[in-house]
């Protein structure tokens, strides 16, 4: 299969975690962490609640640095990256985090525009481009004027994704993005994830417990608990051969 | 138990030194790029709107109680004519500096606080870095700025109020003629006691806004962090401006 074939690592991947550790004031989030992500995949990173799924994805952007262990993006170690180095990487990587975390005091558009502001060189009416496209996008056209603390918490998300994809990023990170969704626009964002792939060849890192869409995009599971990666895998394969796999699908999981 | 009870020893000082180091971002930032003239703006307007209110009833009242009591203390050897002096004197270059920033820690310094450390506990500051801007610049710089500018601006006119309202009191309730009260204010404040008081003033609206916003971009641990980094802001803030009163003082007298 395609996937086994990339896991053997000349897939250039762009994430590559090696034997990653890290903790908060003497809190063991994670012990070892290795795999990698290629190119071009789209990859969901499952487990148990607090074993530290959004942690993994913030230190993907260099927004918190292991303790242990070494992560490379797009071929550069982050931890000698300086900030500088740092925000050109992020400029190449999209978040969606886990409460959209919009600014409450910029209007919808304000926040869709605040990436490529910060990165200059458009001129307003491609910022209004931009944010018009991307709303529709997330089927949400025409809220342009209103500020998030006017939005339920699934429009919230939906906006924070538009935000995420206003710089044309390499790699998109998705921090739940279909909780408190419901089922169209559930739909709606798996189409659009699989879309980000086949159009624009962008690599995609989710993070859920929406197991049936993520077995709808994606093409390969982590299963991530105790700070280790317990199954690493094409899906289809780890929901046959794997048992940690299928114990925590079918919710028998006990530790 | 042993390893907390280090921790928590130790951590003043480490706060101190993250604080250092957050001051040493700013004043790069600030060398380096300027400070973002809207924000600067916005910040301007929002300390001076919450704070002048606060800062006329506190002044007026002192300036009249301050009257009455050095009314009550100069009768006994026949001084009564020197309330003026001793009022002007004390609001300029004390009461109207440190009552205002003392004053000012419990509206703009928990207010900043708050505004940050929920900025913190919702990822928005994660945010700001992801999307590529620097949460020092976005934040705290301006911020700053803003205060060492309002916060003269409010002492010149708690001075005025202040005297003003040692005015009232000398005038309605001790029987000294306007004249007399407005002549022994202006003959007797020099420049350089207003002055001094300016000093001041920038130096405490320096102080309280650095400390409520490490406060706030230090916060964690969900919506009760906000709470913490909120008095943490008023206390540490407080405490620092009144320790720190002495030596400017002490300072400002001796050159
Ligand atoms: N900034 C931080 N400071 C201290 N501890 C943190 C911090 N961020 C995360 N943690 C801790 O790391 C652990 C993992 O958190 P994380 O948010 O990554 O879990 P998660 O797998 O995303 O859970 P969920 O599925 O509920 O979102 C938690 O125990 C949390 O307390
Ligand atoms: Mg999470």
């Amino acid at each position: 299969m395609v996937e086994e074939k990339k896991r053997e690592g000349d897939c250039n991947p762009p994430i590559v975690f090696r034997n990653v550790a890290m903790s908060f004031n003497g809190l063991q989030v994670h012990r070892d962490i290795s795999f990698q992500i290629c190119e071009s995949e789209i990859v969901t990173i499952l487990g148990p609640s607090g074993t530290g799924k959004t942690v993994l994805l913030k230190l993907m952007m260099g927004l918190l640095f292991p303790t242990g262990g070494d992560i490379e993006v797009f071929g550069v170690h982050l931890s000698s990256c300086t900030e500088k180095d740092l925000q050109t990487i992020r400029s190449k990587i999209g978040m969606l985090f886990q409460g959209a975390a919009l600014f409450d005091s910029l209007s919808v558009y304000e926040n869709i525009a605040y990436p490529l502001r910060e990165r200059g060189g458009f001129s307003e009416k491609e910022i209004r481009e931009v944010v018009k496209r991307n709303l529709s996008l997330v089927d949400l056209p025409g809220i342009e004027g209103k500020y998030p603390p006017e939005l339920s918490g699934g429009m919230k998300k939906r906006v924070g994704l538009a935000r995420a994809l206003a710089v044309s990023p390499k790699i998109v990170l998705f921090d739940e993005p279909t909780t408190g969704l419901d089922p169209t626009s559930v739909r709606l964002i798996d189409d659009l994830i699989l879309k980000l792939k086949e159009e624009l060849d962008i690599t995609c890192v989710l993070v859920t417990h929406d197991i049936e869409s993520s077995k709808r995009v994606s093409d390969r599971w982590i299963l991530v608990h105790n700070g280790c990666v317990l199954a690493d895998g094409p899906v289809r394969h780890l929901l046959e051969h794997n048992s940690h796999v299928k114990n925590f699908v079918e919710g028998r999981w006990n530790t | 138990m042993k390893a907390s009870l280090l921790r928590n020893i130790s951590k003043p000082f480490y706060s101190t030194g993250n604080f250092g180091l957050m001051l040493k971002d700013v004043a790069y930032d600030i060398a380096k790029k300027g400070v973002e003239a809207n924000e600067f703006f916005r910040q301007i307007v929002n300390i001076g709107n919450r704070s002048f209110a606060i800062v006329f009833l506190t002044n007026i009242f002192t300036g009249m109680v301050l009257a009455l009591q050095t009314a009550y203390g100069l009768e006994r050897f026949g001084a009564k004519l020197y309330v003026g002096n001793i009022v002007a004197l004390a609001i300029t270059r004390e009461l109207g500096p440190v009552l205002t920033a003392i004053m000012l820690c419990g509206r703009v310094g928990s207010g900043i606080a708050a505004e940050l450390a929920s900025m913190v506990v919702t990822e928005q500051v994660d945010a700001i870095r992801a999307l590529g801007a620097d949460p020092i610049r976005k934040l705290v710089s301006p911020r700053i700025l803003a205060a060492i500018l309002v916060l003269p601006l409010m002492s010149v006119l708690a001075d005025f109020i202040g005297i003003a309202g040692g005015g009232l009191v000398a005038i309605y309730q001790l029987d000294l003629t306007p004249h007399t009260y407005f002549n022994s204010v202006v003959n007797f404040v020099t420049l350089r006691d207003c002055f001094d008081g300016l000093v001041k003033a920038s130096f405490f609206g320096f102080v309280l806004v650095s400390i409520s916003c490490y406060a706030g971009l230090t916060a964690e641990g969900g919506t009760e962090g906000v709470g913490h980094a909120t008095t943490k802001a008023v206390v540490v803030g407080s405490i620092t401006i009144l320790i720190s009163d002495f030596f400017l003082t002490r300072l400002l007298i001796m050159i």
